[in-house]
């Protein structure tokens, strides 16, 4: 036995605290599939195999698979087009690619949905200028879908495989074009296979997504398993039967979302020398034409476009009584931010804390559990944050009861509380990730040599990695932040009565056709998405 | 008598079910600076680790001023052993000046004494006008300096270095090794170094440890290393060589002519070997068997023409002083031969006459 009292006390707290997180993630995920343990209600189920069932299952599939086909064509021919070559705008677009992550895919949706409907501008001037009626192809269907979804999601292929082309360094491709490789053979035989474990990963998350999406789905109409899920518990009043049917869907979001962790120790530099970025070729004539056209097409779909019609409806609605109206939502919508932000980090830096103090296996599979949650699909979270609550409320009651002999209402069903919690649940992963990227930065020797001198547990927290991990910190709640800000299912779901944020605003609006209203809450979204954006492009500097 | 600093009794340590370090033995003496030196691997970093409490042993004892500080049972954390540690990458707290960083393990001393040692070592590492830098702003060789002013500030008994010349270039290691030795000296305190640099290790060392595969093969001056290595493997390690094949043929008290001649007539041993007869006058190991090997050094070989034993010079490395040449012998045995006479510049290919000049012989195993 190694006696070192101090040690031992130093790193108890810290390791206490991540047990109790990595329970508080693990409850609702365990509630979710114990809900087959229930009494099965066939009646729902056979109405769910009669008539949900089968178009659910293959509408999905359809979705994920049109998506995530669409997201690589677009991603990867971009991150090609703008890490290779010159040409007109391609400065421009090399930067201005990433913004489209600012526009949530429920925004998108309903941008298009109400450009090119019936009584839109669209279909009007077409109608004006052509004199006649035609058939239009529907915006609300599955290709609707498929493409609103692709336009906000393509920057996480585009982002990761620019990643992977640039880090490659043009060595090998120089190499290869040297072995007499023309520009697309390098392409195809060599940058694509090797940017293989970044495009899988991207496309991992892009799926994520699209499993996650409720917004986007609803407005098109196209039914998935997080609209079904909602359906069955707020249409059949059966939380049990949804969340039976949340399994399906979490089983296949944690294949996802480990083979997407597992891909991440594969994206590893190759070269072991300082790599020399490759130097763009300019391309010339027709050829530079073309790629301009293309590149600036797609960031016209999947930005300008959009912000210039939120621009233009919101020109048209805005008023005095809208922006009073509407300034209570903004401020709620930053204060849950803030709160959720501030809860996750803090849960993340006790996780992370706690496996550096004490590596031992048990604390590092607890640093993995307090991830899950960003595999879960909101919807689901939220099944499995209301059955755990639902319980827990009966119980307190009861408690309560006992003690002043009247219950009075439940507690914690619709609070406040409920509701940050499971953001800070779903987001946990995202301060982690923040917080780690900051300890592996800080030498563990900087450890050892603040234990030469005594300095154990908290003081070492106090006087070096609390210090060290500002930033950290810091960026990791503004990313929290955002995502909590654009974050639509989960909020919608475990809110309180009649408390609607920015997001939950929209949905309101949009699912009754409100395209005009919805465009200024949508305008204030953009603005507090495109933050990280900045972030981003700070640390790459750094 | 001095007194012992260090001593370590059969320490050996585990990382899994992989043995690193087995049964360690070494003591060192106060105001000796001693090098372990080794490939890397070997375990020697993972020793020092143990010393300074940052890992358990397994088996044995560390005793540290007459205090077992590590065994089995018992683990002293490390801010009990009055050890100063420097850290290959120096672990310079990023967010503290320089003062800051020097005074950190000083934080129990009030703050006028605090600051005035600080100054103090300030001055013996000549970085008086650096006091409120930031790490990042100082050069590699300021950021050693500071990180051997804080290792020093707690006044240890024993410092620990592990690879501190290796992050900086040619021109400034030989200077900070100077420094090192002679901040040494003013401290009075005893150093432990890690190393795979030999002429670092026989720069700066009193005595040196031989570590390979987990242990220490061998103790000594360098001296005593170099000359007579008591392993293959240590041979292997120290500097070029080549172990030539040689037959126990006889043990004679005869005034046997030997081609090395002065030991005729002692009591000794005949070794036959492509390259003539070598008399040894010690006990040769039993164990070892008939088939053993001589060490040939590049500096025991002597270029003679007349000689009977001819070799073909396969390489030449020019080093400005002098030559080494890369010979292969008529069995095929590539050997070193070392010259420092520009004169003696032979081609590729060449066949040159050599005889052994051994001042000690060194019989190991094949």
């Amino acid at each position: 036995m190694t006696i070192n009292t101090k040690q031992k006390f130093g790193r108890s707290s810290w390791r206490y605290f991540s047990y109790g997180i990595a329970g508080l993630v693990l409850a609702p995920v365990i509630t979710v599939f114990s809900s087959w343990l229930l009494p099965i209600q066939t009646s729902h189920w056979k109405h769910l195999a009669d008539h949900l069932l089968a178009p659910l299952i293959w509408q999905t599939a359809g979705l994920l698979l049109g998506v995530c086909t669409l997201t690589f064509i677009v991603g990867v021919s971009l991150a090609w087009l703008c890490s290779q070559f010159k040409f007109p705008g391609s400065a421009i677009l090399k930067r201005g690619l990433i913004l489209p992550f600012a526009i949530p895919a429920y925004v998108n949706a309903f941008v298009y949905v109400g450009l090119l409907d019936y009584a839109g501008p669209v279909q009007t001037w077409m109608r004006n200028v052509l004199g006649a009626d035609f058939e239009f192809p529907q915006a609300r269907s599955l290709p609707g879908g498929i493409l609103f979804l692709t336009l906000s999601l393509f920057p996480y292929v585009y982002l990761f495989t620019y990643d992977a082309f640039s880090s490659q360094g043009r060595r090998g491709i120089e190499a290869a074009r040297s072995l007499g490789a023309s520009s697309f053979s390098s392409f195809y035989r060599l940058a694509l296979p090797f940017a293989r474990p970044w495009i899988a990963g991207a496309l991992c998350l892009v799926s994520l997504e699209v499993l996650n999406d409720f917004g986007a789905v609803s407005i098109v109409g196209v039914d998935t398993f997080t609209t079904a899920i909602y359906k069955v518990w707020f249409g059949f009043f059966s939380p049990e039967t949804a969340a039976q049917l949340a399994t399906i869907l979490i089983l296949f979001a944690f294949f996802l979302y480990y083979f997407e962790q597992a891909l991440r120790s594969r994206q590893r530099y190759t070269s072991n020398q300082p790599l020399q970025p490759s130097i763009a070729h300019e391309l010339r004539g027709f050829k530079a034409w073309a790629a301009s056209l293309y590149g600036w097409f797609v960031f016209t779909l999947s930005f300008l476009l959009p912000v210039f019609q939120l621009a233009v409806w919101a020109s048209e609605k805005v008023s005095r009584e809208v922006l009073i109206d509407l300034l209570p939502l903004l401020w709620r919508t930053l204060v849950l931010g803030t709160m959720v932000g501030g809860t996750a980090c803090f849960f993340a830096l006790i996780v992370c804390m706690a496996k550096r103090y004490t590596p031992t296996s048990s604390l590092k599979l607890s640093l993995q559990v307090a991830q899950l949650g960003y595999g879960i699909p909101g919807s689901v979270l939220a099944i499995g944050i209301y059955l755990v609550v639902v319980k827990l409320d009966h119980k307190l009651a009861d408690v309560l009861e006992f003690i002043w002999g009247h219950s009075g209402q439940l507690l914690l069903s619709g609070a406040a509380i409920t509701m940050i919690l499971a953001l800070t649940i779903r987001f946990l992963a995202v301060g982690i990730t923040s917080l780690e990227a900051g300890l592996a930065r800080v030498s563990t020797r900087l450890d050892e040599v603040a234990k030469l001198y005594g300095v154990y547990g908290f003081r070492q927290f106090l006087l070096l990695h609390g210090p060290l991990l500002k930033k950290s910190f810091a960026s990791g709640f503004l990313l929290v932040f955002v995502e909590v800000v654009k974050e639509m299912p989960l909020t919608l779901m475990t809110r309180p009565f009649g408390w609607d944020s920015l997001s939950v605003r929209i949905y309101g609006l949009t699912s009754e056709g409100e395209w005009a209203q919805a465009s200024l809450p949508a305008l204030f979204l953009i603005l507090i998405g495109a933050l990280p954006l900045f972030l981003i492009k700070q640390n790459h500097r750094s | 008598m001095s007194r012992l600093i260090l001593k370590l009794d059969n320490v050996g340590h585990q990382y899994g079910d992989q043995t690193v370090l087995k049964s360690v033995n070494l003591s060192l003496d106060e105001g000796k600076i001693a090098c372990l030196l080794g490939p890397s691997g070997c375990g020697k970093t993972t020793l020092l680790r143990c010393i300074a409490g940052f890992e358990s042993i397994h088996s044995g004892t560390i005793v540290l001023n007459q205090q077992v500080v590590s065994s089995q049972a018992l683990s002293i954390p490390p801010e009990e052993r009055r050890l100063g540690v420097l850290f290959q990458e120096y672990a310079l707290f990023p967010h503290l000046t320089v003062s800051q960083n020097i005074g950190f393990g000083l934080r129990h001393l009030p703050k006028e004494k605090r600051r005035d040692k600080v100054r103090d070592l300030l001055r013996a590492v000549e970085l008086e006008h650096f006091e409120d830098r930031y790490p990042h702003g100082l050069s590699g060789g300021q950021q050693q300096r500071v990180a051997l002013a804080r290792a020093l500030a707690p006044e240890p008994s024993l410092l620990l270095l592990d690879e501190p010349f290796s992050n900086l270039d040619q021109k400034l290691r030989e200077i900070m090794k100077q420094e090192l030795k002679s901040l040494l000296k003013h401290y009075n305190v005893s150093a432990l170094i890690v190393t795979h640099n030999q002429d670092e290790a026989f720069d700066l060392a009193d005595e040196i440890g031989v570590m390979a595969e987990g242990t220490i093969e061998q103790w000594g001056p360098a001296y005593d290393l170099y000359h007579r290595p008591k392993k293959r493997n240590v041979a292997e390690f120290l500097g070029m060589g080549a172990f030539l094949p040689v037959e126990v043929v006889a043990q004679t008290e005869t005034n046997a002519k030997t081609k090395t001649g002065e030991h005729a007539g002692s009591q000794g041993y005949l070794l036959k070997s492509e390259l003539g007869d070598i008399f040894y006058n010690q006990e040769v190991d039993s164990e070892l068997g008939p088939k053993v090997t001589v060490l040939l050094r590049p500096d025991d070989i002597i270029y003679d023409n007349s000689a009977p034993y001819k070799a073909v010079v396969r390489r030449v490395a020019f080093r400005g002083m002098y030559r080494i040449y890369h010979l292969e012998l008529p069995s095929g045995l590539e050997i070193q031969w070392f010259s420092s006479h520009q004169h003696e510049d032979f081609a590729i290919g060449t066949k040159v006459g050599i005889r052994l000049d051994l001042q000690h012989v060194i019989v190991l195993e094949t």
